[in-house]
This record gives structure tokens, sequence and C-alpha cells, in this order.
């Protein structure tokens, strides 16, 4: 099983009197090559959860497994790449260049190999070759954002940790940035994402985690979540339900315009030939 | 969040009771207490001053730990170029260096002090709001004539407490910064001195961008630093005062007697 997570608690400032119980006896299992996505309210411990799985953090009590192992142990280095919620603090080398291949070099490939990764990396997230030579903290937040997922990328990492990463995107680099994860996972990886927004999960996520005030309200596949009672459903959803409430019979199930669209085609369709 | 780096804790003790300038002035005190110490009876006496305070402040231990464990590496670098390069009686040699028992006795009392400092800083962080602190420095420098100076004690009272009050910020994104890095396959352990200077660079950056935002978002609030009234006015009461009295009669003591 390669992420395990059993009964794992966690708290910060602990002994203190600031003690705060984020996490609370979580139990979950992401499966090999699936697309999940976290979801919660802010300060639900989507974060906290990360770390954990990343293991930058310790659980107070719990395991948190990776392929057998604890995470954080050597074996399972270089097998996670993470995505932080702020790039422009997880870029820190003179150059664009130097920062995709921070993690290849660590993992002691040969020059030539992280030449060769910087430039897929970079071509897999679109970050223009011509930046490469440019100091990171140049770049706009957008770019900053694709630098930050090129320099895990570089790392051909097994599975993808993604905190928050449409957040500060405008709408031409979300699609760009969502369709290279479909393309990433269509290759194997596994991804585990971090979001607020469920819409743009939705076309790509297999499994949803709904976190509340630090346990697992829900899990669940996609389609399961939109009927969940207490999710937030997204816009084109509400869409047909209203359409629904006010007599026109049609899929109430449906998240993205382009099925809406055919939905709501084919539905005229009918009644102009019932018309006629 | 995480990071608990000189943070106020709210409680219910004497301590947190006192004037926010009776603190101020109480740290300055002990401060000559620290730096007045030499020997191992008087650090002790410091140590039981510590206990006392720490005691009835009814701060958890845990919260002291917060506040040294981040300088624990500094203490060991100042310790050890005190024992490296201090002459005297030499107690071992190695290649071109010797440990001396005067460098051995100066470490010591180099990082008893620093450790004394930050430890009697934390009881007056842990238990005063930061807000508080401000406009207690603001009150014991509204006296002085800084206006001569061209800047007002508001002012340096802002400039203090964002200074106290960006050390955990520092601190908490060299953090981040370290956690991308080890993401990334690096071991700290293992490349010490590279993560130091790769950690520092995005830092000064970092803190850069932030002090600039920090102050376009004052300045669009109108912060002009005069000086203003507050929503709750400080009051030195009868405990302010007598704590201060034990404080200054401890101090002129132990100076006259030590």
């Amino acid at each position: 099983m390669p992420i395990v997570v059993r009964d794992v608690t966690y708290s910060y400032s602990k002994g203190t009197s600031l003690e705060n119980q984020v996490l609370n006896n979580l139990t979950f299992k992401v499966d090999e090559g699936k697309f999940t996505a976290i979801l919660g309210d802010t300060g639900a411990g989507k974060s906290t959860l990360l770390r954990l799985v990343v293991g930058l953090l310790k659980p107070d009590n719990g395991t948190v497994l990776i392929d057998g192992f604890d995470a954080g142990h050597r074996s399972v280095k270089g097998t996670i790449g993470v995505l932080f919620q702020n790039p422009e603090k997880q870029l820190f080398s003179k150059t664009c260049y130097e920062d995709i291949a921070f993690g290849p070099l660590n993992l002691g490939f040969e020059k030539e190999d992280v030449h060769q990764k910087v430039l897929t990396a970079s071509a897999i997230v679109g970050f223009e070759q011509k930046n490469l030579e440019t100091s990171p903290f140049k770049l706009s937040g957008g770019e900053k954002k694709k630098l930050a997922l090129a320099g895990v990328l570089a790392m051909e990492p097994k599975y993808l940790i993604l905190d928050e990463p449409t957040t500060g995107l405008d709408y031409c680099g979300k699609k760009g940035l969502l369709s290279n994860l479909g393309l990433i996972h269509s290759k194997g990886t596994t991804i585990i994402m971090i979001t607020h927004q469920l819409t743009e999960l939705l076309s790509l996520a297999q499994d949803v985690l709904y976190l509340k005030d630090g346990t697992i309200d829900f899990h669940g596949s996609v389609q399961e979540f939109i009927e969940f009672p207490s999710s937030n459903k997204p816009p084109i959803t509400h869409f047909m339900s209203k359409l629904n409430e006010h007599g026109l019979q049609v899929n109430q199930n449906l998240y993205t315009v382009n099925e809406a669209f055919s939905e709501i085609k084919s539905y005229v369709h009918k009644r102009m030939k019932d018309h006629v | 969040m995480s990071n608990m780096f000189f943070s106020y804790f709210p409680g219910k003790s004497l301590i947190h009771e006192l004037d926010p300038r009776t603190k101020l002035l109480a740290l300055f005190l002990f401060s000559i207490l620290v730096f007045a110490s030499q020997t191992l009876e008087q650090f002790l006496f410091v140590f039981i001053c510590f206990l006392f305070i720490a005691f009835i402040s009814k701060t958890k231990p845990r919260v002291y730990w917060y506040s040294l464990k981040p300088l624990l590496v500094f203490f060991l670098l100042i310790f050890i170029m005190q024992l490296l390069f201090t002459d005297g009686n030499e107690i071992i040699s190695f290649i071109n260096t010797s440990i001396t028992y005067e460098g051995l006795y100066l470490g010591l009392t180099v990082i008893s002090r620093f450790v004394f400092l930050i430890l009697f800083a934390t009881v007056l962080t842990s238990t005063t709001r930061p807000s508080m602190i401000t406009n207690g420095i603001e009150r014991i420098l509204r006296p002085l004539p800084l206006k001569y100076l061209g800047i007002s004690s508001h002012e340096l009272a802002t400039m203090m407490s964002l200074s106290i009050r960006f050390i955990p910020e520092l601190f908490e994104n060299a953090k981040e910064i370290k956690d991308a890095q080890v993401s990334r396959g690096m071991d700290p352990s293992r490349s010490f001195l590279k993560s130091i200077s790769s950690i520092s660079i995005p830092l000064v950056s970092n803190s850069l961008n932030y002090v600039e935002e920090l102050v376009i978002a004052m300045e669009n609030r109108c912060f002009q630093g005069q000086e203003r009234t507050n929503l709750y006015e400080l009051k030195m009461d009868k405990s302010d005062w007598i704590s201060l009295l034990i404080l200054c009669s401890l101090l002129i003591s132990y100076l006259y007697f030590t």
C-alpha cells in the first residue's frame, strides 16, 4: 500500500496554554496511481496533514507509512515531491536553472542527466527556457509557481503532493497547470492535491478526502462527494439543480460546462422533436 | 502557529497582571544582574531568581524550551569560538590551536549570560501582549527629548516592537525554506554550511519583500508615527511599585556584596 495514514493525531504548541489539536485520529490510505483531492475549510488541518505525509512533522500518535517505511525515512527520500503553498518560499537558488537542478543533484544524478531533467521538467510546466538563467526572485507569482513545480518534477517523484497549487494563478495559468497535472498523472504518478476549489479538480480527481475540524468527514469518489450533503457543490451542479426545480428534467449531477452544455442541448433537441 | 519563539501565552498570574513598564524595567535590571555575574555561585543566584519569576508567572517549561531551541546552534558556535581563540593555561592542544582553562571559563560564562537573557526576555514576551510591550516602551521613552533627533517615542516603540514581532516570523520563514530544501533531497545534517548559505539568501530576499509590504500596509492605514492615545491607558499599581522596589533593592545589595 503506497501511502497509509493510521490513527494520526497532531497538536501545535504542545505543553503550552496555546495547545491546539489540528488532527484527530486520522486514518486513510491512498492507492498507487490515484489522484486524490484533499478538501476542507481554512484551518481544517490540510497543510498539517501534508507536512506529516512528507515527513516534515512527526505525528503525536499514529503512523504515516510510505511504501511501508515511516514518512521521513531515508528510503523514501526522492520518491515524494511536494509543492508548498507559497512558492516564493520554496525558491532559493541564484538562477532558475540551479533551482530546478537542486533536487536531482541532491539525489546524486550525473550532470548530463540533471541537465536533461531540468529541460524536460521546465517544458512540462511550460516554463520558458529563456528565463532559466534569470533570478527566481525576479519572476511573477505565476512563473514562480511553475518554477517551483518544475523543481519538484525534475526529481521524477513517484508521489506528487501539491498544496493549493492554483492559488494566485489567472484562468490560463490554472488551466495550463491542471492539464499538466493530468498529463503527469496519466504517466502513473500518484497525486495528492490540497485545494479549496472543488470545481477545478472534478475532471482530474478520482478520490476525495474532506477534512472538517481535524477529522475525516468524507472519503470516497468525486461522484459520491457531490451528492454528500455538507459538500460545497460546484456552480454548474447548482445551476442544473435549479433547472430541475423549475421543471426541466435534466441530469443534476454534472460539474463541467461541457457536460452541462451537452445535457441542455440534448434536452432542447428532445423537446423540439416532441413539439414537431 | 507552529513557531512559539518569543510568543505571548495568555494566562492569569501576578506577572501577567503587572504593567508592561514594570516588566520592561525588570528585564533591564535582570540584564544588569546577568552581566554582573561571573562565578558559579553568582549564576546560581541568577538561576534561583529566574526559577522564582518563572514559578509565579505560571509559564510552562516548554515555552522556555521553544525560545532556546532555535538559538542552540548560535550558542554552540559562540562557545566554540571562545574555546578555541582564548589564550591561557593549556588543557589540550591539537594542530595549531589549543583549548585553555580561560577559554572554557569564558565560553561557559558567555553562554550562561545569553541563556539567562533569553529566559528573562521570554518571561516578558510570554506574559505581555505585543501591543502592550509597544505601549510600555512608548511610555518609558516619552519623557526623552527624542523630537530633537527627528523621531517620536511612538515611532521608536513601533520599530522596537516590530523587531520583536519579526523574530518568530524570521524563524518560521527559515523553517519553510529548510523544509522546501529537505523535501527536495537535501540532508542538512550532512551539508550544514551549504544549507546555511542556501537558506540565508532567500531569507534576506523574503524578509525585505515582507518589510516593504508591511511599510506600504502601514502607510495605507495612515501611520504617521505621532503620539496617540490608547484604548487602555497604562497605570502603575501598588504591586508594580512594590515589585520594582524589591528588584532595585535586590540588585543594589547584589552589586554591593559581590
